[in-house]
């Protein structure tokens, strides 16, 4: 008896060590990089970054440069040159894809490459941003709801669903139209897009994460917490926060390409981010030129993709992500 | 309070209302656990059987206080758990411990074992720092399991090694009290066997208390000393586990003793078959809450509740039938 | 270590090649059409079988490896018998019956070889429900096969009423059959299942009744088409003992009233004390044992059926200590060549290191797979490991 009990413990030592032991990260991490689409959609927003972020200090002119040309000799003419005002010196509008310019010029004479690239700039940061203020508040007011119930949990979930209930696109064009009248500048109004965005985006966060921490909150370990006196903080920072940290991962990659493109709208519409500045959306406004629509599809075409490709991205990211955390949720 | 008695529940009474409607007003309440009360001594089991709903999960999360009481008072080695601030009740959380029913939902995903262990031991600062180590380590190998472990996560275990790995994280704090709550039910026969010999052999080891919630009759008959047995919220017997095993006296401990299958072909018992389900403990029946499925209901049943009187071996029942002679 | 990665990602492609591999081969067979009967006619071993399982293997092909969940299973269940198949989860006692209902999740779950011999009595002809065609499988299933499975709720759709369920497995088998014959029949059902107020039950739905009535009604409705076979699946794990007895005893007291065969598969030896007529044990895949329901309670011979026996406490028998097997079940993948319970097992010898022991009859009935009763040694050794 006390034979096999030895034989079969040392057999399993033997085959238990020979295990290799991932921890839950390392767990998601491994599945989450056998997903090709997740991993494809990381890539390109690496090389998104990249071109926007690095991109342009590779690139010889500015955001706002606009380009002259004499018709007569063909040349190329800076807007710091003091010969744009001889004669035969016209703006450089809608210039064919060339090597000076690789995606041509836009309407009013700019460099569509550099201004694609600045352009992505303001989109990601405002994805970026909008996602923090939006995870700041929904993840605080939805934690607290969740996990002091009662009274707290009524308030805050009314509260929710006010901010639900709000139009998004009539607020933002009286908003836009109140900047507008207030003579705002259009840097600071990037800003107020921004915080505006964030505030009333929150509501679905807390919803999340009040469901999931209630949820959390009637499983057996976190009631094992409860009963071994574990203090509150460390219950909080310690159980709950790691194990909701997924949802919230999740939310916020989901969230970006949907900000990214609600920007676009935006902007599209003309109460997003305003001239001098670019963004994806701006750039793409041009489409409503039907002579532009039809002849330069390099002025639209390339924003247009870089839309595309970027809220596929994080869509395939947070879909990659969701599988890896919770692979019986698949399909 | 008796001088050897571990814990002491005296007239438990644990009532969850029920709500409706926007305003939230209570219609009705749930009547849980209506006026339970029972001792253990100090190193014994005391077994608390019954079906689904009967409030036997209600009283070991009450004592323990993970949902309040409605009232009564619960003693556990001299203080009274519910007169506790809250503040207080989690320093003095270690002296009773709980063991889960199931253990793939009650260990933390994201936490080794060593971890899950030992997070409460330092929290309460049982052992100096220098020896946490070695404690956690003997604690491990005290519920066999392997010192290897200690760095790994949850989801690599099968459900005997994660229930080892509850009782460890109980058994770490020196409890005075464990209350376990169906450890066994989620676990396959030959596991079962495996933990209920771990628990049998750390209560002689350790001289622990257990009280031990379970609707399976053979394994509490195994385990225990004492048995209670409940029905809606109240316990209609309650007696050592020789006595209530031998020679049962409630109509209703004698049914559920019968209707547990025996595995030998040639015993075809001569089965009481209970008619109809359990009664809605939101609206439990008038006089004897068993009146409406009892075999030998009588009229006096049907009006007048029974007293929880004891008739002698210590062997306490509330029924009418003892009442007559 | 690099290297270790490196083997571990070859065996994994590896794996996935062949997986991809063999869903083709199953698919390519599993969509042909017009399949000539003489492929899935057969003959019973024995005409008073119901089914006879004959080496039947189902595999899993899943990404760490093939999952061999039934490997090799023989057994028959005799027309009007029970029979109790026991084992712990993972054993393969649920995949038995899935492959027998033709319910296994493709493409991973597939039946790679075997015969599964279907005495079917309504056309005179025995079939081989491993090779039936489709068409041919959806006409026996609930129809002359019917299941109950563990948790009731799971069977009972929730936005009808329990009458019009069974009304429509009914209609769905007799087509014709007019309306008001429909629903008598319902009540009818209903009312052999020990419902008293059927009338009430036919308008309820399902979350209006409590967990042991839903059981019955899952009953009902598999009694509805006169099954020849009800494969039981964990019929009462869900629920509470009185209730659990009120179930068997309806199961028990159908056995006479209906000429069905039961297949009970559960982990309850005590059920299957009650119920059946012979018992099949499993382990990791396997048949260890099988024999009468009496032969197997009295004479465990197989020591993982004598571990399972002892590991259970007795109502009214003192045992100090329990019994118990030592160590878990095996990992299903790359099971070793030999006994799967050698690690395990308390009369382990120098012979359990060679091949896996062969099924080997002790009584006509009564077969066991295990070296201890190897030819010579049967007679000596029965004594002392049978009997308590």
């Amino acid at each position: 008896m006390e034979d096999i009990q030895v034989r079969n413990e040392q057999d399993q030592d033997e085959f238990e060590l020979s295990q290799v032991i991932l921890s839950p990260t390392q767990l998601v991490l491994k599945r989450f990089f056998r997903n090709k689409l997740a991993a494809v959609g990381l890539i390109t927003i690496l090389v998104m970054i990249i071109f926007c972020f690095i991109g342009p200090f590779f690139s010889p002119y500015s955001e706002y440069e606009i380009f002259y040309i004499n018709k007569e000799t063909g040349e190329e003419i800076y807007m710091t040159d003091a010969r744009i005002s001889e004669k035969g010196v016209k703006i450089n509008i809608k210039a064919p894809i060339s090597t000076a310019h690789l995606l041509g010029t836009d309407a009013d004479g700019r460099d569509v490459l550099t201004r694609l690239m600045y352009g992505g700039r303001v989109s990601l940061t405002v994805g970026l941003v909008v996602v923090l203020v939006e995870l700041l508040i929904g993840v605080t007011l939805g934690g607290i709801a969740g996990y002091y119930g009662k009274a707290v949990d009524m308030i805050i979930m009314r509260l929710v669903e006010i901010f639900y209930s709000i139009p998004f696109i009539p607020l933002m064009l009286i908003i836009s139209a109140v900047m507008v009248g207030y003579g705002i500048s259009p840097k600071y109004k990037i800003y107020i897009i921004m915080f505006v965005m964030g505030v009333l985006f929150w509501a679905g966060v807390a919803r999340m994460v009040r469901g999931q921490i209630l949820s959390l909150r009637e499983m057996e370990f976190m009631q094992a917490t409860e009963a071994t006196g574990i203090r509150t903080s460390r219950k909080i920072f310690k159980h709950l926060v790691p194990n909701v940290m997924p949802i919230i991962i999740i939310i916020a990659t989901m969230d970006l390409g949907g900000i990214i493109l609600m920007e676009s709208t935006m902007s599209y519409l003309g109460v997003g981010i305003a001239f001098p500045y670019a963004s994806w959306g701006n750039m793409v406004t041009a489409v409503n030129n039907s002579i532009i629509l039809k002849n330069f599809p390099n002025i639209w075409l390339p924003p247009g993709v870089c839309i595309l490709l970027t809220v596929l991205a994080f869509n395939f990211i947070g879909d990659g992500l969701r599988d890896a955390y919770d692979p019986k949720m698949k399909r | 309070m008796q001088k050897d008695n571990i814990l002491e529940v005296n007239n438990l009474v644990k009532y969850f209302p029920i709500k409706s409607g926007i305003m939230q007003r209570t219609i009705g309440q749930v009547r849980a656990v209506d006026d339970v009360s029972f001792e253990i001594k100090r190193g014994e089991t005391f077994g608390l059987v019954g079906e689904s709903g009967c409030g036997k999960t209600t009283i070991g999360r009450t004592i323990i206080r993970l949902t309040e009481p409605t009232s009564g008072e619960a003693i556990v080695d001299g203080t009274n758990m519910f007169k506790m601030k809250k503040g207080k009740l989690r320093l003095a959380r270690p002296k009773v411990q709980m063991i889960f029913q199931d253990p793939y939902s009650s260990l933390d995903p994201r936490l080794p074992v060593g971890e899950i262990i030992g997070e409460a031991v330092r929290e309460h600062k049982i052992v100096p720092k220098e020896q946490y180590r070695d404690y956690i380590l003997k604690i491990m190998k005290d519920c066999g399991l392997r010192p290897y472990y200690i760095d790994r996560y949850p989801h690599e275990f099968s459900g005997g090694q994660r229930q080892r790995i509850c009782i460890a994280r109980a058994l770490a704090l020196n409890p005075d009290l464990i209350i376990a709550d169906e450890p066994v039910s989620a676990l396959d026969v030959s596991i079962q066997a495996q933990i209920i010999n771990l628990m049998k052999d750390l209560q002689e080891k350790r001289g622990l208390t257990y009280l031990f919630i379970s609707h399976d009759l053979s394994v509490v008959e195994h385990i225990s000393n004492t048995v209670g047995v409940m029905y809606l919220g109240s316990l209609v017997e309650m007696a050592p586990t020789k006595e209530i095993f031998r020679k049962p006296m409630h109509p209703y401990t004698k049914a559920l003793l019968s209707a547990v299958p025996i595995p030998n072909p040639d015993v075809k018992m001569n089965r009481t078959i209970l008619e109809g389900d359990i009664p809605s403990p939101a609206n439990p029946p008038a006089g004897c809450k068993f009146h409406t499925r009892c075999p030998q209901c009588m009229e006096i049943c049907k009006t007048q509740a029974p007293v929880f009187k004891d008739y002698g071996n210590s062997h306490k029942v509330a029924c009418h039938l003892f009442d007559q002679n | 270590m690099a290297i270790d990665k490196k083997a571990q990602k070859e065996k994994i492609r590896k794996i996935k090649i062949y997986n991809n591999k063999m869903y083709k081969e199953y698919e390519k067979v599993n969509k042909r059409r017009n399949i000539p009967e003489s492929e899935y006619l057969t003959q019973m071993q024995d005409p008073k079988n119901l089914i006879e399982f004959d080496n039947l293997r189902s595999y899993f092909y899943t990404d760490v490896g093939t999952v061999k969940a039934v490997d090799g299973v023989s057994f028959a269940i005799p027309m009007g018998k029970t029979i109790g198949v026991v084992g712990e989860s993972g054993c393969g006692k649920s995949v038995t019956s899935l492959s027998l209902m033709r319910l296994l999740q493709g493409p991973q779950g597939q039946i790679a070889g075997g015969q599964i011999r279907y005495n079917q009595i309504s056309k005179k002809r025995a079939v081989d429900i491993a090779k039936l065609p489709r068409k041919e499988m959806e006409k026996i299933r609930g129809n002359e096969i019917a299941m109950i499975f563990q948790e009731p709720m799971t069977t009972l759709n929730p936005v009808f009423t329990i009458g019009n369920q069974i009304d429509e497995s009914i209609l769905l088998h007799n087509p014709k059959m007019p309306k008001s014959e429909v629903r008598e029949r319902t009540i009818e059902m209903l009312k052999l299942v020990g419902i008293a107020r059927a009338e009430g039950i036919y308008e309820s739905y399902p979350h209006e009744l409590s967990g042991g009535m839903r059981q019955r009604v899952v009953i009902a409705m598999a009694l509805s088409c006169n099954p020849q076979l009800i494969i039981a699946d964990e019929p009462t794990t869900a629920l509470d003992v009185t209730i659990q007895a009120q179930i068997l005893d309806i199961l028990r007291d159908l056995k006479d009233k209906i000429n069905a065969s039961i297949m009970l598969i559960t982990h309850d030896l005590g059920v299957v004390a009650e119920m059946a007529d012979y018992v099949v044990v499993m382990y990791a895949g396997r048949i260890v044992e099988q024999g009468t329901a009496k032969e197997i309670y009295h004479q465990p011979l197989h020591p993982y059926t004598v571990g399972l026996m002892k590991s259970r406490p007795i109502l009214n028998e003192d045992i100090d200590r329990l019994y118990s097997i030592p160590g878990n079940v095996p990992n299903p993948i790359n099971l070793p060549k030999s006994c799967y319970f050698k690690n395990r097992c308390d009369k382990c010898m120098e012979k359990c290191n060679g091949d896996y022991p062969g099924l080997i009859s002790v009584s006509p009935t009564h077969k066991v797979s295990c070296y201890l009763y190897d030819k010579g040694l049967v007679s000596d050794k029965k004594a002392k490991v049978g009997g308590k």
